[in-house]
């Protein structure tokens, strides 16, 4: 009888431990799913972040400062524009431009 | 047991009706056919045979899942479910010493085509054409070949033009991905920053020489689908890594001012070619390394040209007068001469064994400053002469003649510097002033690093460093203070470099006008040079500049290249927020000016 009882008890414990089996595989490859989604995401953003740092560095290109600079009719400093005021007692010397 | 008439009927008792239908009635287990006497073999020799073939499939099953070979099998199986992948792993970026992108990495498509499954018509593959930015007729010459199972149409296409090429749904044509190295600076850095192949291997420059640093390890992973095409196990057999990204220590608005003083000043002079080095005094690193010709790098087509060349790293010339202060710097240590010291020039020529070296203008009694200021060979020679070779030679060894910069760079020149005990007497005199030696423009700045700090040196740097190397000493401090004392004479109006000086700072540097020498000989081509440092009381920027053959009519130093190096200069001092060291004596007068704008702005309400 007792012997019985334990045989039915481990077929439980043997049935429950499969489902979790089954659930716990079918978790991991949810997860994995997820994963594999973010990363792609992931390498996706990458890649567009180093595009947009391309796209800034071209946009702040010096050449095209200054050719923006140009249409709006600025020009570059000229020694006879520039105002040099003497350092005032601390030795720091401060340099301002006016046109 | 009597059972219902309809239930009777189903049990096919009624079969028996053909029978007779007289209503006599066979019992079922009544049926003639269960009569027959069988063997009792029969029945045992079927169950044996039943039996034997389920062993023999379970046997088979057993071999087939652990004995003998059963990689075919697990291959079979693997390709219904497992797919080995590459992972691509992204190239390091390439930025300035402000961490502005110079070269990187941006994810594009391979276009390739499978020409006998290719059957486009006409107008798709004009379409096609189109998009590939290729003449149809290349187009159709690469699908020409049906033999061939595969060929690249095109290797870096920008995605978004992938897309619409992938929306002609043509058979035949494919797309993988692929990387394309962007360089946002274009021809402004081109020679420093180098190119990659389309395999994102370097082929030029810092791209190839710290492509090590650089490279990018491609991964790849086994991966297991679902019945949904999902990947839902991995196994890395290769993990990607990404490539380090390398800062170097060039300033991009410093690069680009040097750029363009090089190309206005090449173009202005219809020079051959031209080149400008900025350092930094204090700890090496190159602000700017620019040269005109140039190319853009993120155009593949007209590579390979002339242009390429980094000039100022790989091509040497004789510089002429930018080294004289090298002799008068090796005459000052051993003592020869002191910087007051007075030579006879007049009358403005010397005979060294059976040359006779001139100068430009006979200049008479000349101070060592004065000789170096007015740049006079004579006067050079007659301090030089005065010198054992070797004292000479250890001078321009120290400042790094005769080596190549160690900048880790493909290609740089180590120039000419003969050994002293080969030198004849001519030769030492002709050395002295900057000819039989030749140099490459880096060489020349590295060298100016030794007057402008204080007789020391330190080992040149491309890629930006943490903190200023130390020292070498090739001077002592006092010679290099004396030199910079002449320097500052040479670049004001004494000198021959007065337009080398700028508003606001005190300069100090050196013409060289050399002509150059084709097949032994010299010719009447010249390169002007010049190098030199500012702020003169406290040098932060050395700045080198080389034209090549200019031709427009002049072409000593003092007009073609110490204007540009007064570009430069002015230019790097204000990028750099440099405090100017010489303020205009007229400066309480503009004061006043400003004090009077500023009250009359707000009289006007500004």
């Amino acid at each position: 009888m007792t012997g019985r009882a334990v045989i039915f008890l481990l077929l439980i414990v043997l049935v429950a431990s499969a489902f979790g089996l089954v659930t716990a595989q079918y978790r991991t490859r949810a997860l994995f799913i997820e994963l594999e989604r973010m990363q792609q995401r992931a390498a996706a953003l990458e890649a567009e972040g180093n595009r947009l740092r391309v796209e800034q560095a071209r946009s702040a290109q010096p050449a095209a400062v200054e050719a923006a600079a140009r249409r709006l009719g600025l020009k570059p400093i000229d020694a006879k524009e520039t105002v040099f005021l003497p350092a005032t007692g601390s030795g720091v010397s401060e340099r301002s431009t006016r046109q | 047991m009597k059972q219902p008439a309809g239930l009777r009927s189903v049990l096919g008792v009624r079969a028996a009706r053909p029978n007779g239908g007289r209503g006599e009635r066979i019992a079922f287990h009544a049926n003639p056919l269960l009569a027959v006497k069988v063997p009792a073999w029969r029945s045992r020799l079927l169950l044996l045979l039943l039996f034997t073939s389920f062993l023999a499939l379970a046997g088979r099953a057993l071999w087939l899942q652990g004995g003998g070979n059963t990689s075919f099998l697990q291959r079979q199986g693997e390709a219904r479910f497992v797919r080995t992948l590459d992972v691509p792993a992204t190239r390091g970026r390439m930025t300035d010493r402000n961490g502005v992108v110079l070269a990187a990495s941006l994810p594009a498509k391979a276009i390739w085509a499978s020409p006998e499954d290719v059957d486009a018509t006409d107008a798709e593959l004009a379409r096609l054409a189109r998009l590939l930015e290729m003449p149809l007729a290349e187009l159709k010459r690469k699908l020409a070949d049906e033999d061939r199972r595969f060929v690249y149409l095109a290797r870096q296409v920008e995605p978004a033009v992938a897309a619409r090429i992938a929306d002609l749904k043509l058979t035949g044509i494919g797309q993988h991905r692929a990387f394309r190295r962007q360089y946002p600076e274009g021809a402004t850095v081109a020679h420093v920053v180098g190119f990659t192949g389309v395999d994102e291997k370097g082929q030029e420059g810092v791209e190839l020489a710290l492509d090590a640093e650089l490279a990018a390890t491609h991964g790849r992973r086994r991966a297991i689908k679902d019945n949904l095409h999902r990947y839902v196990e991995d196994d890395w057999l290769q993990l990607p890594v990404d490539g380090n990204d390398v800062a170097l220590s060039l300033d991009n608005r410093i690069q680009y001012l040097a750029y363009t003083a090089v190309r206005e000043a090449v173009q202005a002079n219809q020079a051959r070619a031209g080149a400008a080095i900025v350092l930094d005094v204090k700890s090496g690193e190159v602000l700017a390394l620019a040269n005109w010709p140039s190319f853009d790098p993120n155009e593949r087509n007209r590579r390979g040209s002339d242009a390429l060349r980094n000039r100022a790293l790989t091509d040497t010339f004789e510089p002429g007068s930018t080294l004289k202060p090298f002799s008068i710097a090796a005459a000052l240590e051993a003592g020869v001469v002191t910087p007051q010291q007075t030579f006879q020039t007049a009358p403005g020529s010397i005979r060294i064994v059976d040359r006779v070296i001139r100068d430009a203008h006979a200049h008479g009694l000349l101070t060592v400053e004065q000789i170096v200021a007015k740049s006079s060979n004579v006067g050079t020679v007659r301090i030089a002469m005065q010198l054992p070779a070797q004292k000479l030679w250890d001078v321009y060894a120290g400042a790094g003649f005769g080596q190549p910069v160690r900048v880790g760079f493909p290609g740089a020149a180590a120039g000419r510097l003969r050994p002293a005990r080969t030198w004849r007497e001519v030769e030492q005199a002709t050395i002295s002033y900057g000819y039989g030696v030749s140099v490459s423009l880096m060489q020349l700045a590295r060298a100016y690093l030794i007057f402008a700090r204080d007789g020391d040196t330190v080992p040149v740097s491309l890629t930006r460093l943490a903190e200023a190397p130390a020292g070498a000493q090739v001077v002592r401090p006092e010679t290099a203070r004396s030199i910079r004392h002449m320097l500052e004479m040479a670049a004001s109006e004494e000198g021959t470099a007065p337009q080398a000086r700028i508003a606001g700072y005190r300069v100090a540097g050196k013409t060289g006008t050399a002509r150059k020498v084709q097949d032994g000989r010299y010719v009447n081509e010249y390169v002007a040079s010049f190098a030199g440092f500012a702020p003169a009381s406290d040098p932060r920027i050395v700045v080198a500049v080389m034209i090549d053959e200019p031709g427009g009519g002049k072409y000593y130093a003092g007009d073609v290249a110490a204007p540009v190096f007064a570009r430069i200069a002015t230019a790097s001092l204000r990028t750099l927020q440099v405090a100017p060291d010489a303020l205009p004596a007229e400066h309480g007068q503009v004061l006043a000016q400003t004090e009077r704008m500023r009250s009359s702005a707000r009289r006007e309400g500004l």
